[in-house]
């Protein structure tokens, strides 16, 4: 009996970590051949995860109702912030976001392509341009609004400048083939930035985007009205504002 | 609402594994990742209640497997809390469940990835019986054990703040206490297999 309350003390020395290596060779070699013992050493060493587990629980279970309380609390106070608002100032804003909604719905089912470019579109005026004589020629045309005689001088042209590959588009623009105006422009808009000019580039990418929005491509015009909007030096910059950017992202979700 | 110190995840874990500032990171897991999970167990026919419950159980299925390695940020804490919280919902209802019904909703809804970490969380079983052969201790016994084996305090800083005469009447009272407890595991050897494979080897 005395022997068994020495291993048992041991035992418990044993899993507190308290023997010496002489102790500790000890007892492993009695552990070897004292199955009892071997049995109580696997129940004392269960009872210390019990007592761990219990502990974490304990701890985590006192957490647990202040945090519940105060998550609770946080919901509430949230509501009763809400709550404390008077009701004519949620009429009110009940009121506005419901005019809002009206006034959304009436833009979603009034904008068009052809609102939007009426909205945005001038007809291109002539600076005075110097240059050969066959680009006098399209420019006098131009300029005395014969559209179509414009169009036919370019279909001549084997070599036509910038200049007048914008004024001819610009006259698709007028004659409404949209199509052959986007072309063009959108060749004017690539010839710019492979050979790193600017000629025309602003102008030429203001109309692109009034051609996409026209022929019912807003996906397209939208980068580009973007970049005109935020670009400061742009020359139709002040053109652009939010507020048409926004319908025509409203155009875009129609679509 | 009390100020709560943000984590990430390897402070967490380390927070946790070396106990340092515990109820800090069992605060920090509450405030961000109780609404989110408890929303999983009211979406699949749990209670607000249940909810908390088993919330509380993830917490302290997630400390055990940190504080023992079996989990060390291979997943991250969020994913890896969403996991138990899940196979702790879905074992919880496979026991309520006597319908076959149910039964097949718990093997479909088990995902490869909660797997590897089912075999690691404890029973809710074997936790109550934990709390059941703790709660058979007197008070005293309790606070020794836990002071010496949960907190880690020394014989000293316990005679200290327990007010024993000294070192070596709190030595006896504890081996008492553990031996107390040790007797009610060999008086049943059934309890001893379940809690050691609960909480040792995690099945």
């Amino acid at each position: 009996m005395d022997n068994n309350l020495h291993n048992s003390e041991k035992l418990v020395r044993y899993i507190d970590d308290e023997l010496n290596e002489a102790e500790l060779k000890a007892l492993r070699r009695e552990l070897e051949t004292n199955s009892s013992l071997q049995q109580e050493l696997n129940n004392l060493l269960i009872t210390k995860d019990v007592i761990k587990n219990y502990g974490i629980v304990q701890k985590v279970n006192g957490i647990h109702k202040t945090m519940m309380l105060d998550l609770a609390t946080d919901i509430y106070s949230t509501k009763a912030v809400i709550r404390k608002f008077p009701k004519m100032i949620i009429s009110i804003a009940a009121s506005i976001i419901i005019i809002m909604g009206l006034f959304g719905l009436y833009q979603y089912l009034t904008i068009s392509p052809n609102n939007l470019y009426q909205e945005k579109y001038t007809p291109y005026q002539l600076a005075v341009m110097r240059g050969t004589t066959a680009e006098s020629t399209i420019t006098s045309a131009y300029s005395e609004k014969r559209y179509d005689s414009v169009i036919a001088l370019y279909n001549q042209m084997k070599e036509p400048t910038m200049n007048e590959q914008f004024l001819t588009a610009q006259s698709y623009l007028n004659k409404a083939d949209y199509s052959n105006a986007i072309t063009l422009f959108t060749t004017i808009v690539e010839k710019n930035n492979s050979a790193h000019l600017s000629v025309l580039e602003d102008e030429a990418e203001y109309y692109l985007a009034l051609g996409y929005v026209k022929n019912n491509e807003a996906a397209k015009a939208l980068p580009l009205f973007e970049k005109m909007y935020n670009d400061k030096n742009h020359v139709y910059h002040n053109k652009i504002d939010r507020w048409y950017l926004a319908k025509i992202q409203l155009l875009v979700r129609k679509n | 609402m009390e100020v709560i110190k943000n984590y990430d995840d390897e402070e967490l874990l380390r927070s946790i594994r070396d106990e340092i500032n515990m109820d800090e990171a069992i605060k920090y897991l509450y405030k961000n990742y109780f609404n989110g999970l408890s929303i999983y167990v009211q979406q699949h026919d749990g209670s607000r209640q249940d909810a908390e419950d088993i919330f509380q159980e993830t917490i302290v299925a997630f400390i055990q497997l940190v504080q023992q390695s079996k989990f060390r940020g291979e997943a991250s804490v969020k994913t890896f809390l969403f996991a138990i919280n899940k196979n702790t919902w879905l074992n919880e209802l496979k026991r309520r469940s006597r319908a076959q019904v149910r039964e097949a909703k718990f093997e479909t809804a088990r995902e490869v990835v909660d797997e590897g970490i089912h075999n690691y969380i404890t029973g809710r079983e074997a936790r109550k019986q934990v709390l059941n052969i703790m709660d058979k201790l007197g008070e005293g016994c309790k606070k020794i054990l836990l002071a010496f084996y949960y907190e880690n305090l020394s014989m000293k800083e316990i005679v200290n703040t327990m007010n024993y005469e000294n070192d070596q009447v709190l030595r006896n009272k504890k081996y008492k206490c553990l031996k107390q407890l040790e007797q009610m595991l060999t008086a049943d050897p059934a309890l001893a297999k379940t809690l050691k494979d609960a909480l040792q080897n995690g099945q």
